[in-house]
């Protein structure tokens, strides 16, 4: 009976073995899409998968991002517009041809474009939201049927600029938009195995913001918009800001744990410092009460500290 | 040359001085702009204000949409589709021709979408996105500058669903939770200028949007050459017997009219028809906060939450 046993371990060993060795190659390495990898958040998205056991295909436009990537241990590089349906069909076609399947999606690809809801042109929102919010939707619909083969995990990076109102109104929009998308992507997917989170970074080092100004600066050029010597003071200013803000390794980390976490989390609020995740947590909060302020059905204050005690409770 | 210029400024009082006149007779009499006018929550808020003495420029699509609102006293229909920016210039020219200005915008038209976000065709986005987000975008900011004039108001048709966002239902939450963004964003470029800005977030209420959502959702189905199973044509049916089933938008038509001419609008006015549609909103609301919260490097603990949230109800 000993031996019948060794036996079953023994085939089971060699079974095992060829799946293995093949998987060697390729095979327990989780692969995860990240899209506008190649600057940024997204950059250091994939630098920290990729260190951390994770092959990393990495989304880019221009070919010598593409090259710079590809040139990472782990990375394979992708080119990869998200507001270009054909690039994203490819990118699944190129990502089933690697054989490793699909572990996670990253949607980071993310733009800023104007910054008044009065002035600005209407295809600067569009383009906004072509890119921000079309961009994890196209991303999630080509890719999610290889996540859910694996059990996996999608992520979109949204921002704190959803709750909090200031700067750029139309991407603020385009970022809470994505809170809205992810909870309801969360509800269905809840029986696919799949999980659905957000990740919420403060300010940190980001190339969004160059590419914010250069485009400015160059619709302005061409006559489309007038920039006002202040304005451009104001700019200068936010790129000089930039280089002074923290590089988001943090914001990397979070995603390395909700891409690796037996529990990860729906919501990763990631801020450089505590007043800015206290600000954005109290702009939720601010939004909470607006809505209880003075209507038929209101809560009074021991009911909402009484809800508040049950959701924690639950958390 | 003296002379020409005495008769020039002759001719310009001459011009001026009946114009003004008009205006002063209208002039206390406060237009506002009501977009998707024609059924439920839009025509309740233009029945109400205008019934108040208010003037009311109320938009529709339909000839007979637009002949219906024109018999109504203290109204005067204009043809706008908000996606068309051609008939949106056309509607600020007639406002501006009416010579009342404009003290408030009260984006209403909406419009919603079945399905699930992982099959949901690019197409219905847009056409939600087009109405609900860009819509808005595009009618304020064409009639800002007249608001700006008269230093009044601005609100839009939220919903319940900019807190709450489920399994099909998705694109119009999306819109919804823009909405909620583009408030508080707008308030923070407008307020200042000011103009208040707010958003009236209604829950179930009897509206023609359960109908065309459920017919639209069929007949795109049909266009598209998928066969829409009994279960779905049931789900459709039952969503139109859903809208028809609940109450009338009155109490949201009240909050339109708080928002536009109280001396002190609030930013959010939720106006649900029973308690729980309210229980639900707020507790997502709640649940968001805690997820913000949850396990990292900055969390508040449980007290201070509650000594956050004891300040943020001070400073309401």
């Amino acid at each position: 009976m000993k031996n019948f046993i060794l036996v079953i371990f023994a085939s089971l060993l060699v079974a095992a073995g060829g799946p293995a060795a093949f998987a060697a190659d390729h095979g327990d390495q989780k692969a995860v899409v990240v899209t506008g990898a190649s600057s940024g958040i997204g950059l250091r998205i994939t630098e920290t998968l990729s260190d951390n056991g994770f092959h990393v295909y990495a989304g880019a436009r221009k070919a010598e991002d593409l090259e710079r990537l590809n040139a990472m241990d782990n990375v394979s590089s992708v080119k990869l517009d998200v507001t270009i349906q054909e690039e994203v069909d490819a990118a699944v076609e190129f990502v089933k041809s690697e054989g490793r399947g699909l572990w996670g999606i990253v949607n980071n690809a993310g733009v800023v474009v104007s910054s008044s809801l009065v002035s600005d042109a209407i295809s600067e929102v569009e383009f906004t939201f072509d890119v921000n919010v079309f961009g994890p939707i196209r991303i999630n619909q080509a890719f999610l049927p290889l996540v859910t083969e694996s059990g996996g995990r999608t992520t979109t990076i949204g921002s704190v600029a959803g709750f909090l109102p200031g700067g750029s109104g139309s991407y603020s929009m385009s970022k809470f938009a994505v809170e809205g998308y992810t909870d309801t992507l969360a509800s269905e997917l809840r029986d696919s195995g799949v999980h659905v989170s957000v990740v919420e970074p403060g300010g940190y080092k980001s190339k969004i913001r160059d590419t914010r100004v250069a485009r400015l600066l160059a619709r302005a050029d061409r006559g489309e918009i007038e920039i006002s010597e202040d304005e451009r003071q104001r700019l200068k200013r936010s790129l000089a800001r930039n280089e002074t803000l923290k590089e988001p390794y943090e914001v990397a980390e979070a995603v390395l744990d909700l891409m690796s976490s037996d529990a990860p989390k729906r919501r990763y609020l990631v801020t450089p410092n505590e007043d800015q995740a206290h600000r954005t947590i109290r702009a939720a909060m601010r939004r909470l009460l607006q809505l209880n302020e003075d209507q038929q059905y209101s809560y009074d204050r021991d009911e909402l500290v009484q809800v508040l005690d049950e959701l924690l409770e639950a958390m | 040359m003296n002379k020409l210029m005495c008769a020039i400024i002759a001719i310009v009082r001459a011009v001026a001085t009946p114009a003004s006149v008009f205006a002063a007779n209208h002039g206390d009499q406060k237009a506002v702009l009501v977009t998707g006018a024609s059924t439920g929550i839009g025509r309740n808020i233009t029945v109400r204000l205008a019934g108040k003495g208010y003037f009311v420029y109320a938009t529709a699509r339909k000839a007979k949409d637009l002949e219906a609102l024109n018999a109504i006293d203290n109204v005067q229909a204009i043809r706008l589709d908000v996606t068309d920016q051609g008939e949106i210039d056309a509607a600020v020219a007639t406002v501006k021709a009416g010579g009342k200005g404009l003290y408030g915008i009260v984006n209403n038209a909406g419009v919603a979408s079945f399905g699930s976000m992982t099959q949901v065709p690019e197409s219905d986005i847009d056409f939600v996105f087009g109405v609900n987000i860009y819509g808005v975008y595009r009618v304020t900011k064409a009639f800002a500058p007249l608001v700006l004039e008269q230093q009044g108001r601005i609100t839009t048709t939220g919903s319940i669903s900019g807190f709450i966002s489920g399994a099909n239902g998705g694109v119009y939450s999306m819109t919804k939770f823009a909405m909620e963004a583009y408030t508080d964003s707008l308030a923070a470029e407008l307020e200042p200028q000011g103009v208040k800005v707010s958003i009236v977030e209604p829950g179930s209420f009897k509206s023609a949007i359960w109908r065309t959502t459920a017919n639209r959702s069929l007949k795109n189905a049909e266009a598209a050459g998928i066969e829409v199973t009994e279960e779905q044509r049931q789900l459709a049916e039952n969503t139109i017997t859903y809208g028809d089933g609940q109450p009338e938008p009155d109490a949201v038509a009240a909050a339109v009219e708080h928002a536009l001419f109280s001396d002190t609008p609030k930013r959010r006015y939720m106006v649900t028809p029973d308690q729980p549609q309210a229980e639900v909103t707020l507790k997502h609301a709640i649940r968001r906060v805690a997820e913000l919260n949850h396990d990292h490097e900055f969390s508040y603990s449980r007290d201070e939450l509650v000594q956050m949230l004891d300040e943020a109800l001070e400073a309401l």
